[in-house]
């Protein structure tokens, strides 16, 4: 088993790839999203996904140090048996590989308003796919590099995006309670679907070489709380609340009312270059759900399960549906996968807990001995 | 194996030739001087430089084979022909040996082995009664002189570059490392041309995994006939690459030894090919191509600022044209509003698109880099005088190409010659044209979809086990600052 | 076989991406729309009159204009008629002005909304209200041919110097659907055919224009707003022992006023507390400005100056039931509980506004000195 996966992943590729398999394209309508429920309140109901979030982390890394040598596709077996073990990983590829398809689905929209409003929804899209594929199946080392190399333009931007260099006017955002604490409490859920993302933790939890795992991916879960926060704080201060309801994109509306002599609309430039960001985090959900794939059918060769997932995508990024159900259906969707990618960690921890399973040493007593 | 590199290597790889050298075998040497000499002259009929001279030692006659011009005939002469004639005893090889009045020689059993000695340039003895040869050390052949290295120059700093002998350009190294830790061991590649090839390291800061693997590359293409001959040390670096399909390189060629000492000291693995004036270092990441000699023979605040600007030529040299195309055809929008109806404007007054236009701009250019490179200096200047400014000027008046077209694309070419290794200049120079392309399509958003095949290629790529984008991708802090700053004080 | 087939779908990939480039729009077959003008159609009042100003590039360096009207019910239409008419495609990423005509504006934005919001149109371009839009480009501007620059510059200016409020298209958006806060639009006139003038502002409430201000008021206006670094200002006032006030031109530095609203029992209470520093930049009498005691009585003058203007400024916004001073926005934002849109309006018309003024002369521009003949 030590053999099997060698630490591959240094604790910096952790960060970045749990930061960028949350941060997409969710950023570009979460501040009205959330604002639609909460009003102000949007201000305290992101943060409060982030710790909502954590808890998540928190079972996913019970569960993965309670079997610190082996990855989720083998102990699955040990904990559920052959049968449900398979049935346990096909949804999880599966729903992986639906939130994959949906990143790039849910960015389309906002190139065709922006930029590219004729060309056809496979033209932008099957390219896409194709070039996180091609990252996908070079496996988890390679996986790892690109989405660092990516992480450090992802991460100049959202930094550049949490510069007030528009004023903000405090009068926008200081009825935080306007609406109430239930309201707040409700505006989690829309908050949850830009939150999504991080299970790559559970995959790559055996190849990673540092011993504060979770405090990595705790910085992670911060960092893109941070940025939520700050981005909506920014959005609604300056576009004022009623505006960002109106604004189908705010972030879009927001950018656009930055101006510099040379460097002029923002919005276009920052919408292109966040494509970065959607390849990035594509890339993490589209690993997740190949290695789960793989786990599924360990006997199946790699590259058909490779190229299983490029026609899923291709087909998935291309079928057709109208925008008002895509909407219904991703809101459901994402949901149940929400949901599932969420809970289950904590059901199989329990489980292991129970059928007092363990797998390999942990960190702790490898450390004593 | 994907489709297109089988294809690809059909091509690369259609003839494989058996050869064989008819040295191979062990043949041992005769007691029987003629007999011995039948063979040699059997062996090497019609070969007009071979000299065979017959000449009485003592008692015993023998004869002095060896190369004409490869050997000094004046050294031959004073050093072992005069003392050979002049010895009075020659009873044993002992006696020979001692009449011989140049250091360096050395006695075997193999006919063929010592042959070969011969065609590196050694004098071969042969004695009538003696199943021994006697092989001499006076190897003198032509050779330009140390000078400074063309494509290397550095501003300041040492001006010596390698030359073509490998004994010279060894003693170059050595010059600069006087240490018993620096190794130096020899390997001969090529079947045919048995080229010696220097593996140089420093034994205490080498990785001995990666010696072990250079070694055994290298073996490999000992034993194997698909490399016949070795004329060039990039007969090697297409060898020993990890993705030799790959058109980054990641071989580090120089041709200047401080660079190779800095390399050595650093710990990695340097290379000397015999014929060639290049030598190698790995592994070699993507980054260290872009840092040149004389980062670090000025201060550390204008090499720093230089690495940036090469950081940053890259980048323009890759994607300022394409940038152009997207920005003209799709995203009028990021323009600055005092320039975006003057671009209008010129842009109106040209009949071909933006993308016709950016391609034959580009073709144009590297017709004439093509042009000059092979050029003589004087004629080359002219040329390239004439194609910039003349046609430059003459296709903007003529309406053929936007002006603003011809700055794009001057500084992209200005970039790129700004990029110290040239093969990594020609690889990131193509890869204009994808984007191009890219970008005539899919407008920026297309020119991000092939950078990430670009990145996704780089991150894949191992140089003999270093990831090709260290200290990037992964991350390695400590060695960061070696790409972005040249550090003050040095390693 | 499954190599044959890899590569024919490789290359049914490679023949679909490069059959189209759909959405191409190259530079030169834009028009590039400098302003935008909306006037109310005169025959059909559902009916909105779009004036697009874009340049047209006659030869290698002279660059003229074209204007073109449509009468349409939105942009959206306005676009698609342009486009039908014209061989060029419209291009609205670089507006540098939006003019509404008084009677559009009038009518309300609430229609204009929905287009304000396209992505394409640039949110930097400042905003006017004027009496009729489209003849802002008829204008003979001398010095330059392309009046939408013209106006632009000529605003930016006006911003700088502090003689006019900033609006840009985002702006005006969200002062006019933000609660609490209504818009305030600069004003521009056509005195003659050779100029324009910045001439007070234009009130608007919930997306409608209800009033204009003079440009006096308007000064006054942007000193309590407070969000420009220098106002000036000019008035007779002044200690002088001359019949008539002589003219005190002065410039406000960073003017700051803090707004306290407060609602008790249903009754507004507001209290603005004005203060600033100020420079005298001219005064036309002959009171010896070195003296302290003479700046300090002058300081005072300008004050009761100032309370009158603003209180006057205030009543009228009152009448009005316009707050373009974020009366209600700061309520809402100290107090969610306590602020209701809806009876906001009614409640600012009763409000009762305590103000105070401090003024400080941190310098004196201009000293006045007679010259004494028969000295030399």
């Amino acid at each position: 088993m030590q053999d099997k996966h060698r630490q591959v992943i240094t604790g910096w590729q952790l960060f970045c790839l749990t930061l960028n398999g949350v941060v997409a394209t969710g950023v570009f309508s979460l501040a009205r999203d959330v604002a639609e429920v909460a009003g102000a309140g949007a201000l305290v109901a992101i943060p409060l996904t982030g710790v909502v979030m954590l808890v998540k982390l928190v079972g996913i890394h019970l569960l993965a140090n309670r079997f610190p040598e082996q990855t989720l596709n083998e102990y699955s077996y040990q904990l559920l048996g052959p049968v449900l073990a398979k049935v346990y990983l096909l949804i999880y590829g599966l729903l992986s590989l639906a939130v994959a398809i949906s990143i790039p689905r849910a960015h389309f929209p906002l190139v065709t308003a922006w930029a590219l409003g004729l060309t056809p929804k496979i033209a932008f899209m099957a390219p896409l796919a194709i070039v996180c594929w091609n990252v996908v199946k070079r496996g988890v080392v390679v996986t790892a590099r690109v989405v660092e190399m990516f992480n450090y333009g992802g991460l100049a931007l959202m930094l550049l995006l949490m510069v007030p260099v528009i004023p903000v006017d405090l009068d926008f955002v200081r009825p935080v309670f306007e609406q109430g604490p239930a309201s707040i409490m409700r505006g989690i859920v829309p908050a949850l679907f830009a939150f999504s993302g991080f299970d790559v933790y559970l995959i790559v939890f055996p190849y990673v070489r540092s011993k504060r795992k979770f405090w990595i991916g705790a910085a992670a879960v911060g960092m893109a709380t941070l940025f939520y926060t700050v981005t909506t704080f920014l959005i609604i201060g300056n576009l004022g609340l009623e505006f960002t309801l109106l604004s189908t994109w705010p972030l879009q509306s927001y950018l656009n009312r930055f101006s510099l002599a040379v460097f002029e609309r923002a919005d276009v430039v920052f919408l292109i270059a966040w494509i970065f960001q959607v390849i990035n985090a594509t890339i993490v959900v589209m690993f997740v759900a190949v290695s789960c794939l793989q786990g599924t059918f360990p006997r199946v060769r790699p590259s058909f399960i490779h190229y299983l997932l490029l026609a899923l995508s291709l087909a998935g990024v291309a079928y057709p549906i109208y925008s008002v159900l895509e909407a219904q259906i991703m809101g459901t969707y994402s949901l149940v996968a929400i949901a599932f990618l969420g809970g289950t960690p904590w059901l199989l921890w329990l489980l292991a807990l129970l059928r007092g399973k363990r797998g390999g040493e942990s960190d702790a007593q490898k450390d004593a001995a | 194996m994907p489709i297109w590199k089988q294809v690809l290597q059909n091509f690369v790889g259609a003839q494989r030739p058996q050869v064989d050298t008819g040295l191979e075998a062990k043949y041992s040497v005769q007691k029987n001087l003629n007999k011995n000499l039948e063979y040699i002259e059997q062996l090497f009929a019609d070969s007009a430089d071979l000299v065979c001279r017959r000449l009485q030692v003592g008692q015993r006659p023998a004869a002095l084979i060896y190369l004409k011009g490869l050997t000094n005939s004046d050294l031959i002469q004073r050093g072992i022909a005069d003392p050979l004639l002049n010895c009075k005893r020659s009873t044993s090889l002992q006696d020979i040996l001692s009449c011989i009045a140049v250091s360096d020689y050395s006695t075997m059993d193999d006919l063929h082995q010592a042959l070969q000695q011969m065609l590196d340039g050694r004098v071969l003895l042969l004695c009538q009664g003696i199943a021994t040869a006697v092989v001499v050390d006076v190897v003198k052949f032509p050779k330009r002189a140390v000078a400074e290295p063309a494509t290397d120059a550095a501003i300041s700093g040492p001006k010596d570059g390698f030359i073509e002998a490998i004994e010279d350009n060894l003693a170059l190294v050595r010059r600069r490392l006087r240490t018993p830790h620096f190794k130096s061991k020899t390997m001969r590649l090529g079947v045919l041309s048995r080229t010696p090839v220097l593996i140089c390291y420093l034994e205490d800061r080498v990785d001995k995994q990666l010696l072990a693997e250079v070694e055994q590359r290298l073996q490999r293409l000992q034993t194997e006939e698909d490399l016949p001959k070795v004329l060039d040390s990039y007969y090697v670096m297409e060898a020993i690459s990890d993705h030799p399909l790959s058109p980054f390189p990641q071989v580090l060629q120089t041709e200047r030894p401080d660079v190779i000492v800095a390399h050595l000291v650093e710990g990695r693995i340097g290379l000397l090919v015999d014929g060639s004036p290049v030598a190698l270092v790995v592994p070699a990441a993507f980054f260290d191509f872009l840092q040149t000699a004389d980062d670090y023979y000025v201060h550390p605040i204008f090499a720093s600022v230089v690495r940036w600007l090469r950081l940053l030529a890259v980048f323009v040299t890759t994607s300022v044209s394409g940038l152009y195309v997207a920005v003209t055809t799709f995203h009028y929008e990021v323009i600055p509003s005092r320039l975006v109806n003057t671009v209008a404007q010129t842009r109106g007054q040209v009949p071909l698109s933006s993308f016709s236009e950016a391609i034959i701009m580009e073709i144009t250019i590297d017709l004439l880099r093509e042009a000059t490179i092979r050029l003589p200096t004087k004629v080359g200047q002219v040329i390239g005088v004439v194609g910039a400014l003349v046609v430059g000027q003459a296709a903007v008046q003529a309406g053929v190409v936007g002006p603003l077209l011809v700055i794009v694309v001057a500084i992209a070419t200005i970039a790129g010659f700004a990029i110290p290794n040239n093969e990594q200049a020609t690889a990131l120079r193509m890869l204009r044209f994808p984007l191009i392309l890219a970008a005539t399509v899919l407008s920026g958003f297309g020119m991000i979809f092939v950078w990430t095949a670009i990145l996704t290629h780089l991150a894949s790529m191992d140089s003999l086990g270093e990831p090709y984008l260290r200290p990037i991708a992964p991350l390695k802090p400590k060695k960061l600052k070696d790409i972005f700053i040249r550090p003050f004080r040095q390693v | 076989m499954r190599k044959r087939m890899r590569l024919s779908a490789m290359l049914l990939l490679v023949s679909l991406l490069l059959t189209a480039c759909w959405d191409q729009r190259p530079i030169e077959d834009l028009a590039l729309i400098a302003g935008i003008g909306i006037d109310l159609y005169p025959a059909n009042p559902n009916l909105l009159n779009f004036s697009f100003v874009y340049p047209l590039y006659l030869d290698d360096k002279r660059q003229g204009e074209k204007v073109e009207l449509i009468a349409a019910s939105n942009l959206g239409e306005a676009i698609n008629m342009f486009e039908k008419r014209n061989a060029w495609q419209f291009a609205g990423g670089k507006v540098r002005v939006m003019a509404f005509g008084e009677d559009a504006a009038r009518k309300g934005l609430a229609g204009l909304m929905e287009y304000i919001q396209l992505p394409m149109v640039d949110d930097n371009a400042f905003v006017v209200v004027t009496d009729q839009a489209y003849k802002l480009w008829e204008v003979q501007v001398p010095e330059t041919e392309r009046n939408a620059f013209h106006i632009q510059n000529m605003l930016r200016n006006a911003f700088k110097e502090g003689e006019t409020l900033r609006v840009t298209v985002g702006k005006l958006i969200t002062e006019a659907t933000a609660l609490g806060v209504d818009a305030v639009v600069p004003l521009l006139t056509r005195p003659d055919e050779w100029r324009f003038n910045i001439d007070g502002a234009a009130l608007f409430r919930d997306l409608q224009m209800v009033d204009t201000i003079s440009q006096d008021e308007l000064r006054m206006l942007m000193a309590l707003l407070g969000e420009i670094a220098e106002v000036s200002v000019a008035a007779n006032v002044g200690v002088s022992e001359e019949l008539a006030k002589p003219v005190v031109e002065f410039e406000l530095l960073a003017p700051k006023a803090r707004i306290k609203p407060k609602l008790e029992d249903g009754q507004l209470q507001v209290g603005i507390e004005f203060s600033s520093r100020c420079i005298l930049c001219s005064y036309d009498s002959k009171a010896d400005l070195t003296e302290p005691d003479v700046v300090r009585a002058i300081a005072t003058d300008l004050e009761s100056y100032l309370l009158i203007e603003m209180g006057r400024l205030l009543t009228k916004l009152q009448e009005l039931r316009v707050d373009p001073l974020g009366v209600g926005k700061r309520l809402r934002a100290q107090n969610p509980k306590q602020f209701d849109s809806k009876q906001f309006r009614e409640q600012w018309a009763q409000a009762q506004i305590e103000l105070k003024v401090e003024l400080q002369i941190v310098r004196v521009g201009v000293l006045h000195k007679n010259v004494v003949p028969g000295r030399r």
